[in-house]
């Protein structure tokens, strides 16, 4: 019987279909990015002509030297905060994007993973029983259709066992059975129940 | 036995949303992100843009400024109000326009994921109800090909051993129909030779 607990997610894991993983991933971060590069600068350059336009307010009001100082280091001060808060946010929306897209596509990316080694299990044979997805895991529809599948094979296999066992019976009492193809029935009998496990 | 081989199908518009949960729920997370980046950032601008425009408008209405008349300065107070509003404006609608391909672009990329899920599904659906009909080949843009791999050659395995067991239990049906009758013999070759046709069948189907 297979193992039917939710196996756990490793993070050396997430990356199981780069390909597609990356596909999703990257439109994701790159129009983020762009969005985020191309606002973020038209937003630094408005920031920036407010800050002058500020300036030259100040300078043409003739405002006391003291408190004019104080103005503009405010407005300056403004600016850079924009200018750096801008940067900063842009590098964390991308990293942050980044993971959330390889977390993101891993649900999906899991669920056909598991797909992909049970179909080798049934190339070779193997008809065990599916375990479970994970929490959070995508495609569940199609796991589902999948194990439904998988055990449609296995009732198959089993009514083929049944019927073999009755006719390796019959043979035995038969004069006109071949011993060659006797041993074959026998033979494709024992490979089925190994099948089955 | 020689397996029927299924051409990929071209890309139809009616059918780019075949797993509308996956793809809707993608294409939402990356508008909804874009828009959130444009949003936040788009006020900014215009918040800044306002800040300049006060500035002026404040520049205009100090002591010193009187040599610019009344009309004047009505009218730069009129045309920063109106530069302003066509930032918000020109955003607005860039904004529009980037979100319209965008979301094509993305149920495109999407479909070439949900192209071979349908097929996979479509698969496992004939395999449930017995039919071992070949899963038929993707496109070449579309994703989980690895995938697809596992299936065709698990269906070849299948297929093969359907036909093995074809070839055996006919052989067999043979050797024990020339048997004399007895009513247990019967009943297991019936048993035997309908079980060959479910199989055969299986092949056949479509």
């Amino acid at each position: 019987m297979a193992n039917q607990e939710h196996p756990k997610r490793h993070w050396r894991n997430y990356l199981l279909d780069a390909r597609y993983q990356v596909t999703f991933t990257l439109p994701m971060v790159l129009l983020a990015a762009a969005l985020f590069v191309g606002l973020g600068l038209l937003a630094i350059r408005k920031a920036e002509s407010a800050t002058k336009i500020g300036i030259t307010h100040l300078e043409q009001s003739g405002a006391f030297l003291e408190s004019a100082t104080a103005t503009r280091e405010t407005l300056q001060n403004r600016e850079r905060w924009i200018r750096y808060g801008i940067v900063g946010v842009g590098m964390l929306l991308t990293l942050g994007l980044t993971g959330f897209g390889v977390v993101y596509t891993h649900r999906v990316a899991g669920p056909l993973h598991r797909i992909g080694v049970e179909l080798g299990n049934l190339k070779d044979g193997k008809y065990a029983p599916l375990a479970p997805l994970r929490k959070g895991d995508e495609l569940t529809d199609l796991y589902e259709q999948f194990r439904r599948a998988c055990a449609a094979l296995r009732t198959r296999e089993e009514r083929d066992t049944e019927v073999l066992r009755r006719v390796i019976e019959a043979a035995k009492q038969s004069p006109n059975m071949a011993h060659d193809l006797l041993a074959e029935l026998q033979q494709r009998l024992q490979v089925k129940e190994s099948r089955l496990g | 036995m020689a397996e029927k081989t299924t051409r990929p199908r071209k890309r139809r518009m009616r059918n780019l949303f075949l797993n509308e949960r996956m793809q809707l729920r993608y294409v939402l997370i990356v508008c909804g992100i874009c828009a959130t980046i444009g949003g936040v950032l788009g006020l900014l601008i215009y918040q800044q843009s306002t800040l300049a425009s006060d500035q002026i408008i404040a520049s205009l209405n100090a002591a010193g400024m009187d040599w610019i008349d009344l009309h004047t300065k009505s009218a730069i107070r009129e045309q920063l109000g109106r530069t302003d509003l066509g930032i918000i404006a020109s955003l607005v609608l860039v904004g529009l326009g980037v979100a319209v391909v965008m979301v094509v672009f993305l149920i495109v990329l999407t479909h070439r994921v949900a192209g071979p899920l349908h097929r996979v599904a479509q698969y496992f659906e004939q395999i449930e109800a017995g039919r071992l009909v070949p899963p038929g080949t993707l496109r070449k843009s579309d994703q989980f090909k690895q995938v697809f791999e596992s299936l065709c050659s698990t269906h070849e395995a299948l297929h093969q051993r359907t036909t093995d067991d074809i070839e055996l239990f006919s052989a067999a049906i043979a050797a024990l129909s020339a048997a004399p009758e007895s009513a247990t013999m019967t009943r297991v070759v019936e048993e035997l030779r309908h079980l060959n046709q479910e199989k055969r069948a299986s092949l056949k189907s479509q």
